[in-house]
């Protein structure tokens, strides 16, 4: 799937659930928020992270 | 001078000599807040009682030759969402409305420990995310001085305060400090304890010093840092003498970041440039620097998680108190909910990774430079943009703003210095070599 297309995949899903948890004028109002967050997600599902690389979590290592 | 002008260093110095008294600094900063503060608007809450009690008793202390510690009598101001045991803590919001603590955040205690006095509270955006607070910028009264942490950088710059304590979670101390012509630094993630702030993300709650020198925020840290039980992602990393460091100042190794530069306005990015090429002049070694692949997908990473994070903190408050909220932080928690779980873990190891990638980079140099900001402050309500300060939010990184200049309208512009995690001590060094060189921003006029 090109990045279009998994932003607008991930910007129907969210309109989605948006009107499911918050109603549809909620979900409305998140218009413009949903399209910038379907961005983002895309950018992060599509960045090829190293497969060996854990999450940073809470607290890193002193040096 | 007056004593409202005077800096922390000078302060605590005259105060330790017995030639100032703490209750005249105390009240010289009342009397500098009741002058200006109708304009800039800085304080949520002024503790005028309180700070002369503590005046009084850090006088009759100092009288009997007894010194709490290097900032007995100093006075502070902290971010309103700071716990401070007995004064209101309200974050800029309805939601907290009323709310006092029982305890002390642990920065302002340890803060309150080395002898200084909590001066009052000082405006943020609403729960340090986007909704303004009223407060002015110092330089431009028609402008944001910057935020969240918007009341720490104008009381600092309009001389009500000579030390702030702010915080940043995406880029809310080092931008308003460099808006408001300020020293403001963001230590390394686990630096300072964040027991008792009022958080935001798990993985980028920052404390964040601010003051008018280098110095300053040296003495605001080195009382400041260390491990706290209390504080799950609080580092046991040595705290190194910082002060001692100011003394070793040497020209440093700088890394430009240039696309930073390409991002900046036309003058910011001239400005910036010039300042540059002074400390090149003064002994300098500069070279073009290359930020790793990973930078691509930073601010996305940054956005994710924080939204995410807002969302797991608000939980139970929003949930009965939805209504309360003001609409940037409330469209931030409703899209926090919606994140799913696999792009958030996602996004956390593209954190570490650039973390990693960076690495390389900052064992080149002694420090990365930045323009702080793309643009000066600007008009309006809106706190200005922050997406220079995101990259070392997300890593972790400490960095720290520098004045450099002004735009031909007067607004003032600094420089952003970025070093390895916990190396604070050299890269105050740097700071200060910078500020020597290219010499502090005077006051504005109020």
């Amino acid at each position: 799937m090109d990045r279009d297309s998994q932003r607008a995949e991930y910007a129907a899903g969210l309109r989605a659930a948006a009107e499911r948890r918050f109603g549809a004028a909620r979900a409305e109002a998140l218009r413009q928020t949903i399209e910038d967050v379907a961005a983002w997600m895309t950018e992060v599902a599509t960045f090829p992270v190293d497969a060996d690389e854990p999450p940073a979590f809470y607290a890193e290592p002193a040096p | 001078m007056s004593l409202h002008e005077l800096a922390a260093v000078d302060a605590a110095r005259a105060i330790r000599e017995t030639v100032l008294s703490p209750v005249d600094l105390v009240a010289a900063l009342l009397e500098r807040i009741e002058a200006v503060d109708g304009r800039v608007q800085a304080w949520a809450l002024v503790d005028r009682d309180g700070a002369r009690a503590a005046a009084r008793r850090a006088g009759d202390e100092a009288a009997r030759g007894m010194f709490r510690g290097p900032l007995h009598g100093v006075p502070f101001g902290a971010k309103d969402i700071f716990y401070s045991a007995g004064l209101r803590t309200e974050a800029g919001s309805k939601v907290m409305a009323g709310f006092v603590p029982s305890y002390d955040a642990t920065a302002v205690a340890r803060l309150k420990a080395a002898g200084a006095i909590l001066l009052g509270k000082l405006h943020t955006t609403e729960f340090a995310t986007y909704d303004p607070a009223p407060t002015r910028n110092p330089w431009n009264l028609a402008c944001t001085p910057g935020g969240s942490s918007s009341g720490s950088a104008a009381a600092v710059a309009a001389r009500m305060v000579p030390l702030a304590l702010g915080s940043q979670t995406i880029g809310s101390n080092v931008r308003p400090a460099s808006y408001c012509g300020l020293v403001g630094l963001k230590p390394t993630f686990g630096r300072i304890s964040t027991r008792g702030v009022m958080a935001l993300s798990y993985t980028q709650d920052h404390v964040g010093l601010m003051a008018r020198s280098v110095e300053d925020v040296g003495l605001l840290l080195s009382t400041t840092a260390g491990h706290d039980p209390e504080d799950p992602s609080s580092s046991r990393a040595p705290v190194p003498d910082y002060l001692a460091a100011l003394t070793r100042r040497r020209s440093p190794r700088v890394g430009l970041l240039r696309d930073f530069f390409e991002r900046a306005t036309p003058e910011v990015a001239s400005v910036t440039a010039q300042a540059v090429n002074r400390l090149a002049r003064a002994g300098a070694t500069v070279e073009e620097a290359k930020l790793p692949p990973t930078f691509r997908a930073v601010y996305a990473a940054a956005y994710l998680i924080t939204r995410s994070d807002t969302a797991s903190i608000h939980a139970e408050r929003f949930a009965q108190k939805a209504d309360l909220y003001r609409p940037a932080i409330r469209s931030a928690i409703e899209m926090g909910m919606l994140i799913p779980g696999d792009l958030y873990v996602r996004a956390l190891r593209i954190r570490r990774q650039f973390r990693r990638e960076l690495s390389p980079l900052l064992d080149r140099f002694d420090v990365l430079l930045t323009p702080t900001t793309p643009a000066p402050a600007p008009e309006g309500m809106a706190t200005g943009d922050p997406q220079f300060q995101v990259p070392w939010s997300l890593s972790g990184l400490p960095s720290i703003t520098v004045p450099c200049g002004f735009t031909t309208s007067g607004l003032p512009l600094g420089i952003q210095l970025v070093s390895g995690a916990f190396t604070e001590a050299p890269l105050l060094a740097a700071a200060a070599w910078c500020e020597d060189v290219l010499g502090r921003a005077a006051a504005p006029t109020l």
